[in-house]
């Protein structure tokens, strides 16, 4: 049986501080940085288990680009902060840890009681096999995993196009007075 | 703190993922801010990642690793699409507050 090292615990605790920062802070972008430091940290868990190649991915992908992105976004947008209140907000809040509560305790119930992933049967055997070698990850996405690999290439590309299109600006329609299109675009 | 320490890694990384996953469903629930609330998506599908990379540990099993690359790929495309849409949103309304989101409303 592998128990948690003092390192993990100290992670864990680290990740669960950052996610708390970023549902409580007030501030968007504290909120970015919190996501960018619970995504990095993850990463650091991950390679702490010897998954050192879906840390690397994770600390690439994750906490370089899509934390940076959200960063990115905020930073655009020049955000304010919100006044409307609506009246049921705060039930729809307290509704809403209520929900996360409940998800948490069903499923803490039902994995972790009895005498599962407790480590004395681990399927794995004394000797860890390395699930994360990217070798084998490799070999199982050319065979096993073709149709996801393939699916997943068309959904980025799809991703792409749709962003590309969503962020292009709205033209005015041609179907209408064409002076008054080339004049609108004179004064812009 | 002793028990933390009897628990097994496994455990310790289940629990942990199953704690980011409900913290990421009650700021998506309680959060006001659309882009909050896309961050807190992320945590969600990164509680789940903890999950299926400790599954994946315990049985020895690769296939939890490429489905972790497979998520980490949609959840870049989810993040570049939504992201987008804010903006459009932003453009269009000058908030992306989600209680100001109501055209849909009977």
């Amino acid at each position: 049986m592998i128990t948690v090292s003092l390192l993990q615990i100290l992670l864990g605790i680290l990740v669960l501080t950052s996610a708390l920062g970023v549902v409580l802070s007030r501030n968007p972008i504290v909120s970015a940085m919190m996501l960018m430091s619970t995504l990095f940290l993850t990463g650091g868990l991950y390679i702490s288990l010897g998954l050192y190649f879906i840390g690397a991915v994770q600390i690439l992908i994750y906490a370089g680009a899509i934390a940076v992105l959200f960063i990115f976004i905020v930073m655009l947008l020049d955000m304010k902060t919100f006044k409307m209140v609506i009246p049921g907000r705060k039930i729809i809040g307290a509704l809403g840890l209520v929900a996360a509560a409940m998800i948490f305790a069903s499923f803490y119930q039902s994995i972790l009681s009895g005498q599962h992933f407790n480590g004395a049967t681990s399927l794995a055997g004394t000797e860890t096999v390395n699930a994360a070698d990217p070798k084998i990850i490799s070999l199982h996405f050319l065979s096993k995993y073709m149709i996801a690999f393939q699916m997943t290439g068309l959904l980025i590309l799809g991703a792409i196009m749709g962003a590309v299109v969503l962020g292009k600006p709205v033209k005015p329609k041609m179907a209408g007075n064409f002076a008054q299109n080339t004049t609108e675009e004179k004064a812009i | 703190m002793s028990t933390l320490f009897m628990m097994s890694t496994t455990q310790f990384h289940i629990v942990l993922g199953l704690i980011l996953f409900s913290l990421g469903v009650f700021g998506f629930l309680a959060r006001r801010s659309g882009i909050v609330a896309l961050m807190c998506l992320e945590l969600m599908l990164n509680g789940i990642n903890l999950c299926l990379v400790s599954f994946s540990q315990y049985h020895g099993n690769p296939d939890g690793s490429a489905m972790i690359l497979c998520i980490v790929l949609v959840a870049a495309a989810e993040a570049a699409i939504a992201l987008s849409l804010l903006v459009k949103i932003f453009r269009k309304l000058g908030t992306v507050s989600l209680d100001d989101l109501r055209a849909l409303k009977g």
